[in-house]
């Protein structure tokens, strides 16, 4: 069965189904909204968090900038691209795909390192949540709403996550040479930032830049690059 | 207003043909047509245009329909528009066709959305009515919610008061039991 089939089957449904799921909400059910109920506690904890400051701040520094003891919010980074070879002179265009939760998530900044390539434009990159709260099964990245600033930077307006973002690398390197690009993306929300890194390694040679592939990389937390 | 009245009234001005009619439904069923359109087709513009040709649907069907619910009858004609509106999309491979909620039933639905046989359509709708109506308040409510309209899991928690771990546990508990029904009755092999 198709799922064609069955959307036109669902079509057939009763009004009354359609109805009752149009009428419902848990308020009027008698049940509290979960949502208003986690901005309560979210609230409560925000002050617990404000008074006890100092004291994280103590644990945060004791563990050299690792935050420990938060949900997994990004998931996965990850990079595609779609040839083996590129004139060295070109933008090559790669796409990132971010995959993430939905806990208040309200910042993605996106930067590379690398000696002999960078990314094309707006390096680093932010993207901004309107509501600071992202849905991963609804993703909506607006294009062309981008805003070019001053500074350089690039910001973008997304709605919801994962979604999948096109870049363009370029070479920078004057002389063969081999090495990796590595494309970070850090997740920012009240309370937490977690941040995860792609490496893609390339060859730049005779003029020509080979994408060899990529993989996850564990950065140097001390690192100040990251 | 009870929306019963609102209901009445609004289909009344449809049938005396006075323009005021778009106006009240836009004003009071706007965000309602607006989120199933989004919700279907994930970009705003493409759903505001559903949205405009939603009310025209509306000014051309009343009359000589006399809708029972206006609310059920427009719901019906926005996701209808929306549905449209994403199989021209994927013929114009403007960008995937399809509907994000049935990722939840691909174990036993195949990804193609081309319009399906009427009376295919009409037997096996007849089916999903009697599965839905077998069920109990809050899944049928699920149900629809996130098959008939697409609606994202998250809002469905929002709307339902319950976290996502019991949303999930619901839809699996329900696309087993409409996966046995529908083997049972020869829909799937």
């Amino acid at each position: 069965m198709t799922t064609g089939t069955f959307s036109d089957a669902l079509d057939k449904m009763e009004e009354r189904f359609i109805e009752e799921a149009s009428g419902y909400n848990a308020e009027k059910a008698g049940k509290k909204p979960r949502a208003r109920m986690i901005s309560l506690i979210a609230a409560a904890c925000a002050v617990l968090l404000l008074a006890s400051g100092a004291v994280a701040w103590a644990v945060k520094k004791s563990e050299a900038g690792t935050v420990t003891s938060q949900p997994d919010i990004l998931y996965f980074v990850a990079l595609t691209w779609e040839r083996e070879s590129y004139d060295a002179g070109e933008t090559i265009p790669v796409t990132l795909r971010v995959g993430a939760g939905d806990i208040g998530v309200s910042e993605l900044k996106i930067w590379s390192y690398s000696d002999g390539m960078r990314l094309s434009s707006g390096d680093p990159m932010y993207l901004y949540a309107e509501n600071g709260d992202f849905d991963p099964h609804d993703f909506t990245l607006r294009y062309p709403d981008y805003k070019v600033h001053k500074d350089g930077r690039i910001t973008a307006k997304v709605e919801e996550l994962p979604f999948t973002l096109p870049l363009g690398l370029c070479a920078i390197a004057q002389n063969d040479c081999s090495g990796s690009i590595n494309i970070s993306v850090k997740l920012s929300g009240v309370g937490f930032s977690q941040r995860k890194t792609v490496s893609l390694f390339y060859e730049i040679k005779d003029g020509r830049v080979f994408l060899l592939r990529t993989e996850e990389y564990f950065p140097d937390l001390n690192d100040e690059k990251f | 207003m009870a929306p019963e009245e609102l209901e009445n009234s609004i289909v009344r001005l449809y049938w005396e043909r006075d323009e005021q009619a778009i106006a009240l439904t836009e004003k009071h069923y706007g965000g309602f047509v607006f989120s199933i359109c989004r919700n279907i087709l994930r970009e705003r513009r493409d759903a505001e245009e559903c949205c405009s040709t939603t009310y025209l649907k509306m000014w051309n069907s009343i009359p000589p329909e006399r809708p029972n619910s206006f609310t059920a009858f427009i719901a019906r004609a926005a996701r209808m528009t929306a549905i449209d509106r994403l199989r021209e999309r994927t013929r114009q491979k403007r960008g995937p066709g399809r509907l994000e909620s049935l990722d939840d039933l691909s174990e036993f639905l195949t990804d193609d959305l081309s319009v399906a046989d009427e009376v295919e359509a009409r037997e096996l709708g007849a089916l999903i009515n009697s599965f839905v109506s077998s069920l109990e308040k809050r899944e049928r409510v699920l149900f629809v919610k996130r098959y008939y309209f697409n609606t994202p899991v998250k809002t469905i928690c929002r709307e339902l008061g319950v976290p996502r771990s019991t949303a999930y546990s619901m839809i699996s508990s329900i696309k087993e039991r409409l996966k046995k029904l529908l083997e049972k009755e020869g829909y799937l092999q």
